[in-house]
């Protein structure tokens, strides 16, 4: 899309210039696209609603924030984008429902969550968030507000998840979170993982405290920390309930208090022994306990699932988050499944406390609303809180773009479609957890991915079938480990050769059938990072999701194809020059690297073979700083390009394909951009929420950025074009107006109809043609207006532009000026007169004046070239010409009517003022007949729908809106009734010049009696 | 059309006085009034009309807006050759929209009279406690690469708008205020202000150029291109509900 020749001045520039200073500029109006998609949706944490009214109500979701329903989930507006979108749970003040609290921190603790960073509060419904403290707690778990005091608030904080640490327990504040007292409390390793509150008497609560710890390789859930507690003076004592439960270490456990029936207290435990897991229930407040049900769902992955809602109406009716959600509805003896069509993996229900079949519940896969008490199940496919972990694209047009989701498959995509890019858009390319997805880089049927347990398949789109083409041991060879997120890598220099990695690296050059190991165990092979079959503690958990000492990142260098790069997950980052023969850990040069942690992601560069970029991550180990680190070495020295600007543990590390300074980061908290090779980054924050950036492609053709979320589906930063020309010359300057490359002209594309409202619609591209340039300083005081001359140097458009300080991008549409139209009251008529012509093809000049300056660029629009051929020059050429004509009539038939209706008004009052009664008659005649003339041109009757008539304005532009859409040659027919609609309205003009005639005429009449006569426009006036 | 809070944001670049006992923030309003011009000034107006074009999706149609004490207003735009009006009476909210099917002007619903009659002639920031209405500064915060004020107004009904004060020159460059109605209630809508010049012979400066934007999407620019202070010929008239 963009010139070569400006991308070797870049290269010849941003070679020699940077590195220096830090160079940082705002992004202005650069702005991401959100594509979405919402169909497979992603895992949703918290759902609460407004008691009063449950049209209201909102959804947490793992990554991907909070969004808020007016209108019983039909729409959903997201509300908490600035802040880290890891939800933990969300309690509303019911008397004043305005009032929202908000604790960050999934407490669904899989391998793959992210972090809180405290505990948020909005007064005004979302409009501002302010911090309310425990911003060390990492997790929430619930949040319990005193119904009667809005200022007391209980709030479980869960904790740290990979270390200890002594800020979990049971909070509570008295004044709106101003000062926190923390009121049980057991040991660093013990959270509170959830709270359940008498609603009769607020000094009553029960809380379940949960001793537990993640690490790289293993998940232990219970220890002697856990426990159930009881107080009933709003937590200033509490006591340990042990009467009828289990003996023994516990671990995670759901309480929860029948709304209905404060005596009827349910409670799941998971406990050490296997005969004491399952459904308690109470009748006397907790006193005694009598097991109820030992069902699968009841104790399945009690980590994951570990929450029970008792219908706020009905003492009897609870439903239990699983695997599926199931409800029983006499007491927790029986449970059947309930919903439709549901995503497995149940994390969080609402039952409404004024409508009982009102439920929504979440899921892995999204939110679902049943209006049935939960036996049918709608989806809400308007939340794009898909969760994916890379990203890659192809070379079709428009690019699709690849990627995995958590518990949510393989998926592909258009980058553009008309209407919007839709959930139907998608496809989904292999089941299960995905990761990794490439298409092959010359074969668009084939499509690689994975799922969890390095299960890698070969994916035919053409027939839709699909090869397994795991690396198996072969005799002799030890089990292949694999990491849950297991490394695909493509080859930059070789479309047909492929890499993948358990804990050795494998390569393949005939699309998975057959693989060599280049060379040994890369990582540690530490014995005691190998547990995962053992993992889960009280639960077995054996899911690959705890699979270690494991390659976790691959890089062939684009550069040199012997230059391979490996980084595992128990801090080794391996290198080879000859193509895997030898390797060389070279983690230990890294200076300040903490031993043992991830390698998160590797980037041979494209620019030097012995360059490479790399990040670390050592949140599983309790570390959440970035580590980000460049080698010019080949890994001999390294230097850290971490600055205080990053925020969150690092993902990822890309350098741009075209700008050698210019380079992505992905952390838990968003994209940075660094203009200076890493010397110093800014957060992209324009529309892009701060969730986790895991997965970042630059595409090759269309200089665009795709950014992967782990929470929030896809975004994409469609121009890096002016970004890759910012150097300090530009930056210093007070205006700098950047290259651009010519603007296509795309063919028109018809949307869609009648989808309704909920169904999401992502962004498309901007196709109008971009003037972008720099400010140093935003324009505010004085004028600054920009004027747009086409190829023939006509004025085309005057706009006011951008005006931020930085990135400004000001879109022009492609079509001239909408037609000075004579009114009409026929719908088909006035669109044909809305949709102007397009521009034609050629060379435009921009000129902006800001002030006393004035600075001059050209940009070009052209035929998108792809369908040249289809639409050769000649055809697009008698197109435009047909249109103009009908433009230049419609223009000509506004200006006869609006100067006939001028005539028609003046002449009216003048025939009363007149002395002579001669004259006064004449002006009479001719008013009536100026408007009779008028009347005749347009159709203003009829109802502007099903009763429409047609005079000559209508005639133009229900022709002109038969061909204003298609490029190509337009019928005889059409060519034919253009010219009798020229014939007719050359003898309108003649009636109207005879007017115009018969008006002079008059005004020499008028003037001898002394008056002004009468005036119209000319043409040219009139367009103006 | 979004016209009615682009109006409001006309307004508030109409102002005069703003007596002042908080600290910071007054100083900041106190510093912008006399940026536009001095409250003298601004009191010696009683109505307005400012004509422009307005630039919606790429469409350029244009527009006049009327407004006169205390709180009359009128939109005009001639949107494909028909005409398009927004209007508050003093009493009722009425308006002609021939996109959504009006062939007549149409009483609005009370509703939305009461959502008019909050939109007043002069600044918000005018007299603001007489008005029940509370300023905060809450600090600095970057708009467009500029350090600004940030001021947060509060309006009937607990409204909230947020007011972003450039520090440097001490005139709005951006407004920020919530919908209060529809599928999008709750939705911010910024409303950004640029090409700050005087009204020639009136010693006050507007800005000239308004951009509003959902999203960080631009979703309509209105370039002012004349402004006319207490114009004679309008009256109150031109504001009442045509009665046929």
């Amino acid at each position: 899309m963009r010139t070569s020749l400006l991308t070797t001045l870049l290269l010849s520039f941003t070679l020699t210039t940077f590195a220096q200073s830090p160079l940082q500029i705002p992004f202005g109006s650069l702005r991401a696209r959100s594509i979405g998609p919402a169909v497979m949706s992603g895992r949703v944490t918290s759902i609460t609603g407004v008691n009063s009214d449950h049209r209201v109500f909102y959804i947490g979701a793992a990554n991907g924030g909070v969004w808020k329903t007016n209108n019983g989930g039909a729409t959903f507006q997201p509300m908490f984008d600035d802040h880290p979108q890891s939800i933990g749970h969300i309690a509303i003040d019911q008397a004043h429902p305005d009032t929202i609290w908000v604790g960050t921190g999934e407490p669904w603790v899989r391998n793959s969550t992210s972090v809180g960073t405290g505990l948020y509060r909005t007064t005004n419904g979302g409009k501002t968030w302010s911090v309310v403290g425990l911003e060390n707690s990492e997790r929430i778990s619930n949040i319990i507000l005193d119904p009667n005091d809005p200022a007391t608030v209980y709030v479980a904080v869960q904790g740290h998840l990979w270390d200890a640490n002594e800020d979990r327990g049971l909070y509570k504040t008295t004044d709106f979170g101003q000062t926190w007292a923390r009121i049980l409390y057991v040991d660093a390793n013990t959270g509170c993982a959830d709270i359940s509150m008498d609603p009769t008497n607020p000094n009553v609560l029960y809380a379940a405290m949960w001793d537990h710890r993640r690490s790289p390789d293993f998940f232990q859930s219970g220890g002697p920390g856990s426990g159930l507690y009881k107080t009933t003076d709003g937590g200033k004592t509490w006591n340990r309930l042990t009467k009828d439960l289990p003996e023994g270490q516990l671990g995670r456990m759901a309480v929860a208090v029948a709304p209905s029936d404060p005596n009827v207290v349910y409670l799941t435990v998971e406990s050490e022994k296997k005969e004491g897991k399952g459904l308690y229930r109470s009748d006397d407040a907790g006193q005694s306990w009598k097991i109820m049900s030992t069902d699968f769902n009841i104790t399945v992955r009690p980590f994951y699932f570990a929450r029970l809602v008792v219908d706020p109406n009905d003492p009897q009716k609870i439903y239990k988050c699983g695997l599926n959600l199931t409800v029983s509805e006499d007491g927790g003896k029986t449970f059947r499944t309930v919903g439709s069509g549901v995503h497995s993996d149940v994390h969080a229900v609402w039952v409404a406390p004024m409508d009982s079949k009102f439920v929504v519940t979440g899921t892995d896969g999204g939110a679902y609303r049943s209006l049935d008490g939960g036996t049918v199940f709608e989806m809400f496919m308007d939340l794009p809180i898909s969760q994916f972990y890379h990203v890659s694209v192809d070379n079709a047009k428009p690019y699709n773009v690849y990627g995995g989701l958590q518990d949510n498959g393989s998926w592909y995509g258009p980058s553009a479609s008309p209407g919007g890019v839709e959930n139907s858009d998608w496809n989904l390319s292999n089941w299960g957890d995905g990761f990794y997805s490439f298409p092959h880089p010359t074969d668009p049927d084939i499509i690689y991915s994975e799922s969890q347990g390095g299960n890698l398949v070969r994916h035919n789109r053409r027939d839709g079938q699909t090869k397994d083409i795991k690396p198996i041991p072969e005799e002799g060879e030890p089990e292949y480990r694999f990491n849950w997120n297991s490394p695909i890598h493509l080859s930059p220099n070789n479309p047909e050769r492929m890499y993948y990695g358990s804990q050795f690296l494998f390569m393949t050059e005939d699309r998975g059938n057959s693989w060599s190991r280049l060379g040994p165990d890369l990582t540690t092979n530490d014995p005691n990072r190998q547990r995962q079959k053992k993992s889960g503690g009280f639960t077995i958990d054996n899911s690959a999701a705890e699979n270690n000492t494991t390659i976790y990142a691959i890089g062939e260098s684009p550069r040199d194809e012997k230059v391979i790069w490996a980084g595992t997950d128990d801090g080794n980052l391996q290198v080879t020059t000859d193509g895997g023969k030898t390797w060389t850990n070279v983690a230990p040069n890294i200076a300040g690297l903490p031993p043992f942690i991830w390698c998160s992601s590797v980037e041979p560069s494209h620019y030097d073979r012995n360059t490479c970029y790399v990040t670390f991550d050592g949140h599983r180990h309790g570390d959440k700083a970035a580590y980000v680190f460049k080698t010019t070495d080949l890994g001999k020295t390294w230097t850290s390009l971490v600055t205080p600007d990053i925020e969150g543990y690092a993902h990822i590390v890309r350098e741009d394909l075209k700008a050698s300074n210019l380079l992505f980061l992905g952390t838990e908290f968003g994209l940075y951009i660094s203009l200076d090779m890493g010397l110093s980054w800014k957060r992209f924050e324009n529309n892009l929420p701060k969730t986790a950036v895991m997965g970042l492609a630059v595409h090759p053709r269309d200089n665009a950025l795709v950014i992967a979320t782990h929470g929030r589906g896809i975004y994409i930063l469609d121009d890096l074009t002016a970004i890759r020309q910012i150097t300090p010359e530009v930056v210093a300057s007070d205006f700098h107006f950047f290259e651009t490359g010519p603007t296509f002209l795309r063919l028109a594309q018809n949307g869609r109809p009648f989808g309704g409202a909920g169904n999401f619609s992502g962004e498309n591209p901007d196709e109008s043609a971009s003037i972008t340039y720099y400010l140093r300083k935003r324009h505010t005081i004085g004028k600054m207006s920009m004027a747009v001359y086409g190829p023939d140097g006509a004025l085309i458009n005057e706009l006011p532009g951008g005006k931020s300080a930085g990135i400004n991008i000001v879109s022009l549409p492609t079509r001239l000026p909408m037609p000075k139209a004579a009114p009409t009251n026929n719908r088909s008529a006035l669109f044909g007169s809305a949709f102007p012509p397009t521009l034609p093809e050629g060379k435009y000049k921009v000129v902006i004046n800001k002030g006393k300056e004035e600075y001059t660029s050209t940009f070009d629009l052209i035929f998108d070239p792809e369908a040249d051929a289809t639409y050769p020059p000649a055809d697009r050429k008698l197109a435009y010409q047909t249109q103009m004509r009908l433009y230049n009539l419609t223009n000509q038939c506004g200006y006869i009517y609006f100067m006939l209706e001028a005539m028609h008004t003046q002449a009216s009052e003048l025939q009363g003022k007149v002395t002579k009664k001669k004259l006064a008659t004449q002006l009479a005649e001719f008013a009536t007949q100026a408007e009779a003339l008028k009347n005749s041109l347009v159709s203003l009757e009829g109802d502007f729908y099903i009763d429409e008539g047609a005079n000559i304005r209508e005639d133009i532009s229900t022709l002109y809106l038969g061909i204003s859409q298609f490029p190509g040659k337009p019928s005889d027919r059409q060519i034919s009734k253009t010219t009798q609609l020229e014939q007719k309205m050359g003898d309108v003009q003649r009636q109207f010049d005879a007017f115009k005639t018969r008006m002079d005429a008059l005004n020499v009449e008028l003037e001898k009696e002394g008056m002004e006569g009468m005036k119209v426009k000319t043409l040219v006036e009139y367009l103006e | 059309m979004k016209i009615k809070s682009l109006l409001l944001a006309v307004g508030i670049l109409l102002s005069a006085s703003a007596v002042s006992h908080a600290q910071t923030a007054d100083e900041v309003i106190g510093k912008y009034l006399e940026t536009i011009g001095g409250t003298d000034a601004w009191t010696s107006f009683n109505s307005m009309r400012v004509t422009g074009k307005a630039i919606q999706m790429g469409v350029n149609y244009p527009f006049t807006v009327i407004s006169m004490r205390p709180n009359l207003t009128k939109v005009v735009a001639d949107v494909m050759g028909k005409e398009f009006i927004e209007a508050y009476d003093g009493e009722s909210a009425w308006g002609l929209n021939p996109f959504a099917g009006g062939t007549a002007p149409q009483k609005s619903t009370e509703e939305e009279s009461k959502e008019a009659a909050m939109q007043h002639f002069e600044s918000d920031f005018i007299n603001y406690r007489d008005k029940g209405y509370t300023v905060d500064l809450e600090g600095k915060e970057e708009i467009e690469g500029t350090e600004c004020y940030k001021l947060k107004l509060v309006k009937e009904e607990g409204r909230e708008e947020y007011h972003f004060i450039d520090a440097e020159n001490y005139v709005p460059i951006m407004m920020r205020s919530f919908l209060q109605t529809g599928q999008m209630k709750g939705q911010a809508v910024e409303t950004y202000f640029s090409d700050y010049q005087e009204v020639e012979g009136t010693g006050v400066l507007i800005a000239y150029t308004m951009e509003q934007r959902f999203n960080g999407q631009v979703a309509m620019q209105m370039v002012t291109e004349k402004v006319e202070f207490n114009p004679e010929d309008l009256t109150k008239e031109a504001f009442a509900f045509p009665e046929k």
